[in-house]
């Protein structure tokens, strides 16, 4: 894939020209039509990504026949990197929003070279799954956080 | 200051050795020659008893520590000088690691419910070390990574399972049926923040 169209994307702003043209050159770009599932609950992980274009809806299936919308993500934001860090199966679905959502790919065995790696990019690449980890644990602490202290309130 | 009296920086005591890290999860993997780049960042520390603070909620994370022995708390400090118990802690957990990878404000307070011995991971120091680009040191990221990721993805299962679909809770055989969601909350969160041994 085109280096340039790397640029753009806020995380990865701390790395080089040279390193974008390293990480495009293992990495694919795949159009999805609206609906299309980019992977399902329960698959394993084969790759990550990056929106290019377009956007995704994180969706857990359950209750309702159509599921949980529980996040939309737009250009610039990666996803679906923690299965291939903990090796672990999909927890939710990801489906395009529309027709046009555009990703590009870094598939596991690329991934897992790059995240075993001793050299600056594989070190950037680790400071940007880190980053991403401590978002959704603090995410997490948060919602669990909250549910102790709404029942705290809910018995005072 | 939100250190309590009786908390010791134990100097002059011991050196910290690899045998006393390789308990913990985020130190796996590592070779003597790698200690050895990163004992640079530690130092000991003593809680001398229950309900010394090791640090509030809000201020800004400096430190990790590993557990060695003895029982700490989280807590949320609300209104009335009161605080609501969210996780335990013991010997093998490691406290507050995350800011070793991104800095920000303490979520809870963690103080201690017995006499506890701790090794104190300084952020900065170890945020030298990854500008230096110190393999250790993304040795100990790479770890906290798949350990975090593996928590994250029980915490999340939880979330779903408990708060989205508000479905009864399915068969969790670390909790009883009688607990609470709040207690069962308690548990995730404990083993969110890692638990220790």
């Amino acid at each position: 894939m085109d280096a340039n169209r790397l640029r753009f994307v806020d995380a990865l702003e701390e790395f080089t020209d040279r390193e974008l043209e390293l990480l495009a050159s293992v990495m694919h770009v795949r159009q999805y039509v609206g609906g299309e599932h980019v992977f399902r609950k329960g698959d394993r992980a084969s790759a990550c990504y990056i929106v290019l274009a377009g956007s995704i809806e994180v969706v857990v299936p359950g209750a309702t026949q159509e599921g949980n919308t529980v996040a939309t993500l737009t250009a610039g934001r990666m996803f679906g990197e923690i299965a291939l860090v903990d090796g672990g199966l999909r927890s939710a679905n990801c489906r395009a929003a529309a027709d046009g959502a555009e990703l590009c790919l870094l598939g596991r065995n690329e991934f897992d070279q790059i995240f075993n790696g001793t050299n600056d990019f594989a070190f950037k690449l680790l400071d940007l799954i880190g980053d991403r980890v401590v978002e959704n644990v603090r995410r997490a602490a948060g919602e669990l956080l909250s549910v102790v202290l709404k029942e705290r309130n809910q018995g005072l | 200051m939100h250190l309590g009296q009786g908390y010791r920086k134990v100097d002059g005591m011991l050196p910290i050795t690899p045998d006393e890290l390789k308990i913990c999860p985020a130190f796996r993997g590592l070779s003597d020659p790698d200690f050895k780049q990163l004992v640079v960042c530690m130092s000991r520390r003593y809680l001398a008893h229950a309900g010394m603070v090791l640090f509030e909620n809000e201020v800004d994370s400096d430190a990790a520590y590993v557990i060695q022995s003895g029982i700490l708390v989280a807590e949320m400090p609300v209104e009335g000088g009161v605080a609501v118990e969210m996780a335990k802690m013991g010997p093998g957990a490691v406290v507050g690691e995350l800011c070793l990878i991104r800095g920000g404000p303490r979520s809870l307070r963690v103080k201690a419910i017995s006499e506890a011995y701790l090794i104190r991971i300084d952020r900065e120091k170890f945020v030298d070390l990854r500008r230096a680009k110190n393999s250790a040191a993304y040795t100990v990221i790479r770890n906290i990574c798949l350990t975090m990721c593996d928590r994250l993805r029980k915490s999340n299962e939880f979330i779903e399972r408990e708060l989205r679909h508000e479905t009864p809770m399915a068969a969790d055989f670390t909790s009883t049926s009688e607990e609470s969601l709040a207690e069962r909350a308690r548990t995730y969160l404990s083993k969110l923040f890692g638990r220790g041994s």
